[in-house]
């Protein structure tokens, strides 16, 4: 009655199209109680949907899963070959893969080492996004080798020129490489990169690689924005445009005039001194003196000064942030955005 | 008696702040020149006179006042002492024009006697900044409303003006002003008439 209800609903399965997350675990979860329960047919053939499914779906996890699982059911389907034929699958996509020792007996881990140590493959361990700074950003690299075997770890540019060696030797557990990051040319958009890791047998020949495209840009910081010039309002008129120095030579002249000759006119036949003339003089003086320095368009000492003791503070606190956000661009360093990992058998492409 | 208290009234009124209100003291030296009817052998009489000027300015209202003394004599024996003094109560409609009125008296101490004018004038004025207010250029012309004399001829009329310079020094309390004035008084009919002109120069202090 059980297995007509999987079988029910592996053809169920069968007929639906492609599964979502949540369904994919679901389907995962049936092919590990079959698994359980011993009806390990079953087991295969809804473990080998849900592999294929998670693939589809770009479910990493769930394929490894679905794989180790597959495996297992395979051995104790009496097809070691096969078994070991998933497992290596298993150590290709993810040569740090490890089987649970708390899941799964000697004799299935047993046979999934013996796997991986006959897959040489190495997987990356590169920060997806990170900021470096310091004169010469270095950008760690670490190599996770699936057994002892000999690594070549590379640097290239995009187009795969220009290779800068970083690991050349056997790598037994794991391995951290510091690749110096060429600084991005000033104003460009930064450097494109290759980390390759090869995997090479005894003889010196590639076996398979993994390589993840990075990305180099300048790291952008922080600054503050220069301050404004200081609006007009803030300023002093440099220039008189007062009628002072008019009004001056007016009232000069008019009470002069008016002094030298009102007197005789106030004081007909009074036979009058000259003195009137002196004091007039000196009163006209004095008004002409007024217009010369106080004529309008004249330039005003004080306001000017004060005019430039703003400009000062103001060329002061521009000067003072433009050198902050150069100290600040001197030492924003780089940015490195790595991305996914892509493998080959044989050389990288 | 009741005109005390009004003209303390006016004065609190119109008065400015305490900061605007300004009191000034000073010395005058002054040369005269005096050509008068009642030295008729010797008209023309020259001499030199000193005192002392004072203003309390208000703001709207003002009180001046001016002393001098000294004595002016002719060419030959003629030598006279002289006193003179104003009162004048101004009100300034605009700080730079002032309309005023006051006492007005110059005594001659003769060898016969003393010849006193009394008048009671009428002034109007400007005090015109030349560029600054530390400088102004002083203009005023009076006319006398009534007036006496002490002499044998009864008063006739008088009139004058008074211009000048006056100067605030910079950043200090001294002030110093010259200044030149001319009247003409007459006496009633043509009994005769007297000029009187005088330069001077003044300086004191302001606070």
């Amino acid at each position: 009655m059980r297995r007509c209800a999987a079988v029910l609903a592996l053809a169920l399965a069968a007929a639906a199209p492609p599964l979502a997350a949540q369904s994919l675990t679901n389907l995962l979860d049936s092919g590990i109680r079959a698994y359980q329960n011993l009806d390990f047919p079953l087991a295969e053939r809804v473990l080998e949907r849900t592999a294929h499914e998670a693939a589809a779906a770009d479910s990493t996890s769930l394929v490894q899963q679905a794989r180790m699982y597959l495996g297992a059911t395979e051995i104790y389907l009496k097809n070691p070959d096969s078994a070991f034929a998933t497992f290596r699958r298993i150590v290709l996509a993810d040569p740090r893969f490890e089987a649970d020792q708390l899941v799964f007996p000697p004799q299935v881990t047993g046979v999934f080492d013996s796997a991986r140590s006959a897959t040489p493959a190495v997987a990356l361990g590169v920060p997806a996004d990170t900021v470096l700074t310091g004169a010469s950003p270095a950008l760690p690299i670490a190599v996770y080798p699936s057994t002892l075997h000999r690594v070549v770890l590379t640097v290239t540019d995009a187009a795969g020129a220009h290779p800068v060696v970083l690991l050349s030797g056997l790598v037994a557990d794991s391995a951290v490489e510091q690749w110096t990051v060429p600084p991005p040319a000033r104003g460009g958009g930064g450097g494109r990169y290759r980390i390759i890791a090869q995997s090479m047998d005894l003889n010196g020949d590639v076996l398979r690689s993994v390589s993840v495209p990075i990305r180099v840009a300048p790291n952008v910081p922080d600054t503050l924005a220069l301050p404004a010039p200081p609006p007009d309002s803030l300023f002093l008129p440099e220039h008189a445009h007062d009628h002072l120095g008019v009004t001056s030579l007016a009232a000069g002249i008019g009470v002069g005039a008016a002094l030298a000759a009102l007197a005789p006119a106030m004081a007909p036949g009074g036979h009058l001194t000259p003195a009137r003339f002196a004091v007039a003089g000196s009163v006209g003086l004095a008004g002409i003196i007024g217009f010369f320095t106080h004529k309008p368009g004249r330039t005003i000492p004080a306001n000017v000064a004060a005019n430039r003791a703003i400009r000062q503070a103001w060329v002061a606190h521009r000067d003072s942030v433009a050198a902050l956000n150069a100290s600040r661009r001197r030492g924003a360093g780089v940015v490195v955005r790595a991305g996914a990992a892509e493998r080959h058998e044989g050389v990288a492409q | 008696m009741r005109r005390v208290p009004v003209a303390l009234v006016l004065a609190v009124l119109l008065a400015a702040p305490l900061g605007a209100q300004t009191l000034r003291a000073g010395a005058v030296a002054a040369a005269a020149r005096v050509t008068t009817p009642f030295s008729p052998g010797e008209p023309t009489l020259t001499g030199a006179l000193a005192g002392g000027v004072g203003e309390v300015d208000l703001g709207v209202l003002a009180l001046a006042g001016t002393y001098l003394q000294g004595r002016v004599t002719g060419t030959n024996s003629v030598a006279w002492d002289v006193v003179e003094g104003d009162v004048v109560l101004a009100v300034r409609p605009a700080p730079w024009v002032s309309i005023g009125f006051g006492p007005h008296a110059r005594s001659y101490l003769t060898g016969a006697g003393t010849v006193r004018w009394v008048l009671w004038s009428a002034r109007a004025g400007v005090a015109l900044p030349l560029a600054t207010d530390a400088m102004r250029a002083t203009f005023d012309l009076w006319a006398a409303l009534a007036g006496s004399v002490d002499g044998t001829t009864p008063y006739g009329s008088a009139r004058g003006l008074t211009g000048g310079l006056s100067v605030r020094i910079p950043r200090t309390r001294v002030w110093a002003l010259g200044t030149y004035r001319a009247e003409h008084l007459a006496l009633s009919g043509a009994a005769g008439v007297e000029t009187y002109e005088e330069i001077g120069v003044g300086v004191g202090l302001a606070f």
